[in-house]
Formats: structure tokens, C-alpha cells, sequence
């Protein structure tokens, strides 16, 4: 996508432009709670054009995402939806907190934790407060001498959702994928240019001296 | 006469240099250089200056250094130029505008900004750094964060990022309606303030013929739970001020904290900021 396809203009006097294919559309808008994707309240959000992409079977891929979620990109959402850190969901676990990390950058995992990770996730979107600082206050706060972190060590699941009920859940968004020419542009410059950055001068001045004023420095009081 | 690159004297411009660091100032040095077509003169000083391209010297407050602290020390003998811009004097009442980024044509130096004197950054002049190392240094930040709000400043004055027009159109009222309500002593000023940051995603690009935009809302950290209230009162509100149009087929917005935005949330999205409207005419 070329910057000069596009004809409109910016602040910076129209570098900005590009053209796409038009994707298959549906007429609405969606909030997604934990996996459950529903139509929005029409009071809330304008009806809109929601670009799906196909897949080679025919379906959305937002169908196929729903169903295929990675034991690595359910324990980053466990993290990013609890607010707990790495140390508190290794304890919650009762693994190393370096298995963890092992879960999260794809390594298997055994089918007990596997388990456990989707049952812990699926109660914890359950009561989702709608931000990660809430949900963490929620699972670390002490109820009567029961702390709701606690029941999940203790995989005592049902007791949890009935001590902490429904959430609000959050808004999310559908985000479509940005171009590869947009992402591109958006890629810092690679670590080892930045450390290896050369300071001295290689270009020689030309050495003609074009003009030259005397500066009158002093004020005029 | 041209200075040997092992010579006395280029030592001692590097030791003089060594103390000078981004935004101090030469508060004895009033003057200001820069080239004008005298013909066709844009400001008052120029229409004084003869004909034609003229290097036109003015009288100013003083000078702010605004080489980035790294390249300032560096010898004299490989990096021998800085750069720096005027102080000028503004009215009292412009200093907190100018302090909050509203004028980003300006930045406040904390050394002087009781004395109304502001960096304009539309203009620098290049000096060698002799002529640095001949004057009299007088810090202009005393604090970390006081130097990263300066350099701050001036990485906004020239990279903040240029929204299609069409853009800015359909987002004119939001924009309007933040910039309205962010002093007021209301619900709604109270959250404006309460907001860290307002980020947007185009999606699959700002060039693309159909475009999905996406504003992130960020609060601080402590503010999830925002005087009891739901942030969501305030988002449908302020997301009714944008109206799909013309290329952008999509808009959506949404409040997320910094715990709860990833970092591909974040990279891929661009800070709202509001500069470009009031630039903007009619």
C-alpha cells in the first residue's frame, strides 16, 4: 500500500493514503464477555459494518478463534484478566512460576493444569469487574474469612462464582488486523541498530564560505 | 583558524560543554539569529532588514540549548554544532496553557517560568560549540522529570502524529467536547482529568479506502474506580460525538486501564491529540 494511493490530506499536508479490498460485512455491533459474543443494546452503539474475514471452511474467524484458543493465550488472558502476577498464578497453580512462563510461550502443558487453567479462566471471566485492578481487589479481598483466590487453589470452583456472583464483564472491542504496511511502519527500529549507533562524522564540509555578517550581540538599551 | 582535533583548545571547549545538558540556558545572551526574505517580510524585525535573503539578528530574552544532553558533550571536534531557540516573554496568563501542552509551539524552562519566559520552538539556531562553551550557563531543569517534560516537548512539537482531515472532521466533536468540559468542575471534567491518555487504532490502516477506528480511553492506574461511577456513563456519551462517515465505516471506543490495554493494543494505536484541532479554521 503506497502513502500516495490516497487522495485525502492531513495535518501534514496529505501523507497519509492507501486503498483496500472491501471484505464481507454484517450489519451490527458486538460486545464480547469472556467467549460469548453478543449483539449490542441498538441504544448503545450506531449500527455499523462489521468486516468478518472467511475462513477456508466457510466460517468466521472469529468462530474459529472462540473455539481454538491457545493454552499460551489463555493463561496471557488469565494474567490480563485477574491482574495477578506471575508469582501469585504460579502459587495459584501450586507449578514454578518459570512453568508458567513455559505455558505462556506455547511449551505443552499437562492435561490436569491444562484443565485447570480453562475451569480457573472460565470462572474468573465469569466474575469479571471490567478491569484487571478490580478483579484483582475481588480475588485478593477477604470475605469473611474466605479469600476467593484461595477457592480457585483450591479448584473449589461453584463456591467461587456463588461467593462472587456474575460480573459486568467488559466492552471489547473486535479488532480488525492492521495492514502488514501499517504494522511495518509501526516496528521500532531493530535493538541492535539503536545500541550500535555511530556518532562521528563522515561527510566532509564542502569548505566554501558562502557569506558571513558580524552579529551585533549587545542589546540597544 | 581552524582547530586541531587534539589541540588545547578544543580540550577546553569539551570540558566547558561538559556541564551543559538539554534545556539550560544562556540567560546574558539576547540575541537570536535567523534568515528572512526582506522583500517579502514576515515578521517585523525582517521588514527592517533591507532586501532580499537577509540573516536577520533579533533581540531576545535568551537562549535555551535544546541538542539532545548526549550530543552536547560529545567533543567539539566530531560534533562541533548545537542547537538552540529563543526565550520569549509571554503573558502570565499563557503559562499554564503552554505548561499543560496547549501551545506546543512553546515549552515552558522551570528556571524561568515565573518570570513568564518561554522556549519558542519554531525557531533554532544552529551555533558551534565554541560559541556554547563562551557563555554562561544557567540551569534550566533541576529534576528528572522536569528535564523529561522538556524533552517531551520537543518530541511533540515534531513528531506528534498528522490525522487524515476526514478524520479530524468526523472526530471535531469529541475533540470539542473534551477540550470544553476537561477544566470544568463537573462529573465529566472530572473524568476528562482523570484520563491519562486518549490513544486511536485505524485499522487496517489510516490510508485504507474503508477504516475501522477504535479509541482507547485510558484512565490513571487509581482511577478504575472512578468516584464510584461507571465509566462506561462517560464513554457512550463521548462516543456519540463520533459518527461513522465517508472512509470510516467502524467506530468504537472503549475505557481500558494500562493493565488492561496489551502492548500490541497499544502500539498499534496513535495519541489523540487535540493540538491539531485548534489549528484547525471555521
Amino acid at each position: 500500500m503506497s502513502l500516495q494511493t490516497y487522495g485525502g490530506s492531513t495535518s501534514a499536508s496529505g501523507a497519509m493514503g492507501g486503498a483496500s479490498v472491501m471484505p464481507h460485512f454484517l450489519l451490527g455491533s458486538f460486545f464480547i464477555e469472556g467467549t460469548a459474543t453478543r449483539r449490542l443494546r441498538t441504544e448503545d452503539w450506531e449500527h455499523v459494518l462489521v468486516p468478518l474475514p472467511q475462513t477456508s471452511a466457510g466460517r468466521t474467524q472469529t468462530e474459529e478463534d472462540e473455539e481454538e484458543q491457545t493454552t499460551s493465550s489463555a493463561i496471557m488472558e488469565l494474567r490480563r484478566l485477574s491482574g495477578l502476577t506471575w508469582e501469585q498464578l504460579a502459587k495459584l497453580f501450586n507449578v514454578a512460576r518459570r512453568s508458567l512462563h513455559f505455558w505462556a510461550s506455547g511449551k505443552p502443558v499437562n492435561a490436569p493444569n491444562e484443565e485447570r487453567l480453562r475451569r480457573v479462566l472460565a470462572v474468573v471471566r465469569k466474575a469479571d469487574r471490567g478491569f484487571a485492578a478490580k478483579n484483582r481487589a475481588m480475588l485478593l479481598e477477604d470475605r469473611d474469612g474466605v479469600v476467593p483466590f484461595d477457592l480457585l487453589a483450591r479448584s473449589e470452583y461453584e463456591t467461587f462464582i456463588e461467593l462472587l456472583g456474575t460480573g459486568p464483564g467488559r466492552r471489547e472491542v473486535k479488532l480488525a488486523p492492521l495492514s502488514p504496511e501499517a504494522l511495518e511502519a509501526r516496528k521500532p527500529r531493530p535493538p541492535e541498530e539503536l545500541v550500535g549507533a555511530l556518532q562521528d562524522r563522515v561527510h566532509v564540509e564542502k569548505g566554501k564560505l558562502l557569506s558571513a555578517t558580524p552579529i551585533r550581540r549587545k542589546r540597544q538599551e | 583558524m581552524l582547530l586541531a582535533p587534539d589541540s588545547p583548545e578544543v580540550q577546553r571547549i569539551d570540558a566547558a560543554l561538559a556541564g551543559w545538558r538539554q534545556g539550560d540556558l544562556a540567560l546574558d545572551e539576547h540575541w537570536f539569529t535567523h534568515v528572512a526574505d526582506a522583500t517579502n517580510a514576515l515578521t517585523p524585525e525582517s521588514a527592517h532588514a533591507g532586501e532580499g535573503l537577509q540573516a536577520v539578528t533579533v533581540d531576545v530574552e535568551g537562549l535555551v540549548v535544546v541538542t539532545q544532553s548526549c550530543d552536547v558533550v560529545r567533543s567539539c571536534s566530531e560534533r562541533p554544532f548545537v542547537e538552540v531557540s529563543p526565550l520569549v516573554q509571554v503573558p502570565a496568563s499563557a503559562i499554564s496553557e503552554i505548561a499543560r501542552g496547549r501551545r506546543p509551539a512553546y515549552t515552558i524552562v522551570p528556571a524561568v517560568k515565573e518570570r513568564a519566559l518561554v522556549a519558542h520552538l519554531d525557531r533554532v539556531m544552529t551555533v558551534e560549540k565554541t560559541v556554547l562553551a563562551s557563555w554562561t550557563r544557567t540551569a534550566g531543569c533541576a529534576t528528572d522529570q522536569e528535564r523529561r517534560d522538556f524533552a517531551r516537548a520537543l518530541v511533540r512539537k515534531r513528531a506528534r502524529a498528522a490525522f487524515p482531515d476526514d478524520f479530524v472532521e468526523i472526530a471535531a466533536n469529541l475533540l470539542k467536547r473534551l477540550q470544553s468540559k476537561h477544566d470544568k468542575d463537573s462529573d465529566e471534567g472530572r473524568a476528562l482529568r482523570a484520563l491519562r491518555e486518549i490513544r486511536v487504532r485505524a485499522a487496517p490502516s489510516w490510508t485504507a479506502d474503508h477504516v475501522e477506528v477504535t479509541f482507547w480511553f485510558i484512565p490513571e492506574s487509581d482511577e478504575v474506580d472512578f468516584e464510584g461511577r461507571d465509566w462506561n456513563e462517560y464513554l457512550d456519551a463521548w462516543r456519540k460525538l463520533v459518527v461513522s462517515a465517508g472512509r470510516f465505516t467502524k467506530i468504537d471506543g472503549v475505557v481500558r486501564p494500562l493493565e488492561d490495554l496489551t502492548a500490541k493494543d497499544y502500539v498499534e494505536s496513535d495519541p489523540l491529540d487535540l493540538d491539531h484541532l485548534s489549528t484547525r479554521k471555521g
